[in-house]
């Protein structure tokens, strides 16, 4: 059981590229989350594993918050460059779990989703696994987490999928226009053309149900993720949640394989 | 150990791990009690994860947060020049204030306190500042662009 190296330098890549530039764009607003946090942080839970994940207002002044930020964007940009070691991505995951749970208020289900990735992060290994080696207790460790992280976009999509069906405004296609015409999200204008407001609802129910079905072929994976990228990017810009829809985005490539990508093989598709 | 039951663990923990995220995310009643309670030990204090944004249903009602100015007029709570993670803010919370409202009870005191700091900019100076929640709820869902207002006036409990 040897790991694909190639889907899993990718995806340390590109999470760390959304840690950088999530803190980054946090940055603009640090006096008011950060430094002098406007929302009082919540009081951890009981337990130890609160000690870790709810690092500040535990055994971290809430004032590090800041350092921790800078910290989390160092160690992102050395993973961009360098294969991530384990005890980075473990600082990493501790550091910006809790930073999630200090700005609690601001955090969406993107953030959910990088700091679980994170974490099975820790047990992914640091290089290309030796195709030769004996199987043994980490080679286990990495096969789960490779598998989880898998398999946790996948759960993501469904769920979200499968709650959306225990409602009413999206199984008679109302739910769109909805979103729309609320001033927190938008485009409006959408709810000025009801037929494609229709169209567009259930084409949200269509791909998050499929999704976990459409991506272990390679044939359709591929038009899956691009039509992912285009409902991530479209919904974070005009809903505003940017951030939550390129977390999805940064955990596709755990799904890729090397050459999948190119020009030539989706002409070919 | 033999790679054949190394696999057969890799499944194994992968199969249980998923399956208790599914108990905990998927719909409540949908899932057991105890599988439920499992999962709840389990996933809440690692794992935790919420995958209902604008489900099951979306809010029917969009709502800001309004701070009174001292010459009478109203502002949002965070108004559109500030960054986009504070901007962010604004929903959620609104969204919270109206839950604990519609739940009979006054504003939580962390709320209220998340209402006062973000008013902060607005200076000490001019004494206790007003606070209401401005909803815009659909009235009928196939044409949501029209929409009821309705205001509340927040009674805060004192910091």
């Amino acid at each position: 059981m040897t790991l694909p190296w190639h889907p899993i330098r990718w995806l340390q890549r590109t999470v760390n590229a959304w840690l950088f530039g999530y803190l980054l764009s946090s940055l603009p607003a640090a006096e008011w989350v950060w430094e002098h946090p406007a929302i009082p942080h919540l009081p951890a839970p009981p337990g130890i594993p609160a000690m870790v994940t709810h690092a500040f207002g535990t055994w971290l002044p809430p004032h590090g918050a800041m350092i921790a930020v800078l910290v989390v964007m160092a160690l992102a940009l050395r993973g961009i460059v360098f294969p991530a070691r384990w005890y980075f991505t473990l600082i990493q995951w501790v550091l910006f779990s809790s930073l999630v749970n200090f700005a609690w208020i601001t955090s969406t289900g993107g953030h959910q989703l990088v700091v679980n990735v994170l974490f099975w992060m820790i047990l992914l290994p640091a290089k290309e696994p030796d195709t030769g080696s004996r199987m043994g207790v980490a080679q286990v460790m990495n096969g789960a987490a490779f598998w989880i992280i898998r398999l946790q976009l996948l759960a993501a999509y469904a769920v979200t999928g499968i709650q959306k069906l225990t409602g009413s405004h999206w199984l008679v296609g109302d739910a769109m226009g909805i979103v729309a015409t609320d001033t927190a999200y938008g485009p409006a204008w959408l709810a000025s053309v009801p037929a494609l407001a229709v169209i567009m609802n259930y084409a949200v129910l269509l791909f998050q149900l499929t999704f976990p079905i459409a991506v272990w072929w390679a044939r359709t994976r591929r038009w899956w993720m691009l039509m992912g990228i285009v409902f991530h990017l479209s919904t974070g810009i005009a809903f505003g949640i940017l951030d939550m829809g390129l977390a999805f985005l940064a955990v596709y490539p755990i799904w890729s394989r090397r050459g999948e990508w190119a020009i030539s093989t989706l002409v070919s598709a | 150990m033999k790679p054949r039951l190394l696999r057969s663990v890799v499944v194994l923990l992968v199969a249980t791990h998923l399956m208790l995220v599914l108990c905990y995310t998927l719909p409540r009643e949908w899932v057991p009690d105890r599988l439920q309670a499992w999962s709840q030990h389990y996933v809440r204090p690692w794992f935790h994860q919420r995958w209902n944004l604008f489900a099951p249903d979306p809010s029917e009602c969009d709502r800001v947060l309004e701070v009174g100015l001292p010459d009478g007029s109203w502002r949002p709570l965070i108004p559109e020049d500030r960054p986009y993670l504070l901007r962010r803010m604004s929903r959620p919370l609104a969204q919270m204030v109206s839950d604990g409202l519609r739940s009979g009870g006054p504003v939580d005191p962390i709320l209220a306190s998340s209402l006062r700091g973000l008013a902060r900019d607005i200076g000490r100076e001019v004494g206790e500042l007003h606070f209401r929640l401005v909803e815009r709820c659909v009235v009928f869902p196939a044409e949501p662009a029209r929409r009821s207002l309705n205001i509340i006036p927040l009674d805060l409990p004192l910091p």
